[in-house]
């Protein structure tokens, strides 16, 4: 978390405490450790091209269904590799360790957000598969579209859909941008040089997204996981062995850094509990992001993938595996205090958290195996994401806006092109900006994304909310948390220093999704009121209560005609 | 503003065939008791903000909220079927006839005793 890390920068140039580990950025490159990376990126990047024949129904191969949504084919074990690397991103890997490495206890707000998420799921998701199964809708602005009968709700709920996801993209690779520099390529000589891997890497990912579409991550994840898994394990085991006095010394020692006062402000950097006033910000994150998750278009890409409408909830159980997971790799932030990293000597990049800790602990053969791990879970999502920002553009944009008459082949085209352009504009974001702005792009990606859940959710259950009153919401909370996101200063940044803001009138800080998501609420409802009392004229609702209940059924085609 | 917990009582009223059952059968009741009890214990912040008791080294900040991670899915795998059921004795049918060869996925995976799951049946 940006705030954090911001803060742990502060903190780090001056507990220059005895320096145990290696500062990784700036040595040589470390053969074995490239060797083996190289090695797992090429054996996922064959994977990757291969994918384009896996489960091919052949009845529609032209169709977007085929591309966008792996011919909407996907059953449990898919689903749940599939969701997996959706949801446990370069985010869970590098951001959230690096948060709880720079401010303590309120970055661990990863775990209840990643418990809620799954309850949330249970509740409606089933519904807007069912919906969009029934009457063939490959995006969640396409359901906007029939349900509320406003282009114009579908097209901001596209737009946000398709903002909020390029800087999660941007996120993935300044993920496998840490693992590089900690490898020691990159970091030094010119632009180019520097970041060539990374463009490398990169172009490969654009081309087995471009032939395979969403076929390719849901093949690589399988591959993905295990690696994750295997690395996580051993890290929870190992490291705490390497660190003399073990968990109890990693938690004592994480305290002592973090409450020890920063010489500059003379405020600890945050503690292994929240601090007073830190309990409503780390509920309002949690909840926030939680919400916020499936309102992603990357996120909601691999429900509308499987091919049943509990295909999702019966993973529920095992899907909270990863919640787990989450909750042991964040740890490793503390494990790297432990291990005596500061900022200092991460070169003042806390996102070098874990990659650093994996390159002192391991042997080098098995720190590129967790450097694999890493950049290609990082590489998964990103493609996912690249192909649900694709599906909007297409679907939302340019068939409704450009060419209505697109025919599904030049749909499927359109979509392959721009999920090339997503992930280029995702790669100067990075190029452009730091690793810290990134991952606080990515909050606001949140604060984005939250309010169009209001038009998505409440649509699945009552068509009350009027569409204008709707759009009017989206554009209050959008307005009033971009413009709160944008006057947040820190240390470091004049802009976008944090997601956490005051609440208007109060002296309580919240996460600013939250507070935005208010603002929207309340817009809506009263707004809602007068357009209602004063008969606006409410659209043409396409879908029936019972498709909210649709299960699919023998021999239905996974293609219905598209709603125009 | 909606929390998440009003909204398994406002499926309850869109899911529609009601006929003789009331709207809130036990069954239902005991699924959106699952559904809200890890917003409960979660957003309760006050009730694990403390380092004591410890296990194996972690404070209780952090191994109470990784039991919840558990909790939960246990929570997930009982709405689950009691959902299913509920559905099953609605309708006076077995339960739906799911996709033929869905292989069920990994759905008992993340608890012991996670029965049915893995069936292939439609949980509706």
């Amino acid at each position: 978390m940006a705030i954090y890390s911001a803060a742990a920068a502060i903190t780090g140039r001056h507990a220059s405490g005895a320096v145990l580990a290696a500062a990784a950025p700036g040595k040589a490159v470390n053969g074995t450790e490239l060797g083996v990376l190289t090695f797992f990126f090429v054996a996922v990047a064959i994977l990757g091209f291969f994918a384009a024949r896996w489960r091919r129904s052949g009845v529609d191969r032209k169709h977007l269904h085929e591309w966008g949504l792996g011919g909407r084919s996907f059953g449990g074990w898919v689903t749940w590799f599939l969701l997996g690397g959706d949801l446990y991103t370069a985010y869970t890997f590098v951001a959230v360790p690096a948060a709880l490495f720079g401010a303590g206890a309120l970055s661990f707000f990863a775990v209840p957000y990643t418990i809620l998420v799954w309850p949330l799921v249970f509740i409606f998701l089933p519904r807007l598969w069912s919906v969009s199964r029934k009457h063939g809708y490959v995006t969640p602005a396409d359901f906007i579209k029939a349900r509320h009968g406003s282009s114009s709700l579908s097209l901001a709920v596209a737009v946000t859909g398709i903002v909020a996801t390029m800087p999660y993209i941007a996120l993935q690779l300044v993920g496998i941008q840490a693992c590089l520099d900690v490898i020691g390529i990159g970091g030094s000589g010119s632009t180019f040089e520097k970041d060539l891997p990374l463009f490398i890497a990169f172009a490969v990912l654009a081309a087995y997204t471009y032939t395979s579409g969403l076929r390719a991550p849901a093949l690589i994840a399988f591959v993905k996981d295990t690696l994750i898994y295997l690395t996580i394990i051993v890290a929870i085991i190992y490291i705490p062995m390497r660190i003399p006095g073990g968990w109890n010394h990693i938690f004592d020692a994480a305290q002592t850094r973090l409450t020890t006062p920063n010489p500059k402000t003379g405020k600890p950097a945050g503690s292994i509990l929240l601090a007073k006033g830190n309990s409503i910000p780390y509920a309002t994150l949690a909840v926030g992001s939680a919400k916020a998750l499936f309102m992603y278009p990357h996120a909601q890409i691999g429900v509308l993938a499987t091919k049943s409408r509990n295909t999702v909830r019966r993973n529920l159980a095992a899907l909270t595996a990863y919640s787990l997971m989450l909750g042991l790799i964040a740890l490793l932030g503390y494990m790297a205090i432990a291990a005596h990293f500061t900022t200092a000597s991460l070169n003042n990049n806390a996102q070098h958290a874990v990659p650093a800790l994996f390159d002192w602990a391991f042997p080098s053969w098995f720190a590129g195996v967790a450097f694999s791990a890493v950049a290609i879970g990082a590489l998964v999502p990103a493609a996912i994401m690249s192909i649900a920002a694709a599906n909007l553009f297409t679907r939302n944009i340019w068939v409704d806006f450009i060419r209505p008459q697109a025919s599904p082949q030049e749909q499927t085209q359109v979509s392959q092109l721009v999920s090339l352009l997503v992930k280029f504009g995702a790669l100067a974001f990075v190029l452009g900006l730091d690793a810290t702005s990134a991952i606080n792009f990515q909050l606001l990606g949140g604060v984005l994304i939250l309010q169009t859940f209001p038009a998505i959710v409440f649509g699945l259950y009552t068509r009350y909310f009027h569409r204008w009153a709707l759009l009017l919401g989206w554009a209050s909370g959008i307005v009033y948390g971009a413009l709160v996101a944008w006057w947040q200063r820190s240390a470091t940044q004049h802009h976008f220093g944090s997601q956490v803001a005051q609440i208007p009138w109060t002296h309580q800080k919240a996460y600013i999704a939250c507070t935005a998501l208010v603002v929207n609420l309340v817009v809506l409802v009263v707004t809602n009121l007068v357009l209602r009392a004063v008969h606006a004229p409410a659209g043409v609702d396409q879908t029936a209560p019972e498709d909210y209940e649709h299960v699919e059924s023998q021999g239905e085609p996974v293609a219905a005609p598209v709603v125009a | 503003m909606s929390t998440a917990s009003d909204r398994p009582g406002s499926e309850n009223r869109t899911q529609a065939p009601t006929g003789s059952r009331p709207i809130l059968s036990p069954l239902r009741a005991v699924a959106a008791v699952c559904v809200i009890a890890p917003f409960v214990a979660m957003l309760w912040i006050p009730s694990y903000n403390k380092t004591n008791p410890k296990l194996l080294g972690f404070p209780f900040f952090y191994w109470y909220q990784l039991l919840w991670v558990v909790i939960t899915a246990a929570l997930m795998v009982i709405a689950v079927q009691a959902v299913k059921h509920d559905n099953a004795g609605r309708r006076g049918l077995g339960s739906d006839s799911g996709s033929p060869g869905d292989p069920g996925g990994p759905g008992g995976a993340g608890s012991a005793g996670s029965a049915g799951t893995g069936s292939g049946t439609d949980v509706r």
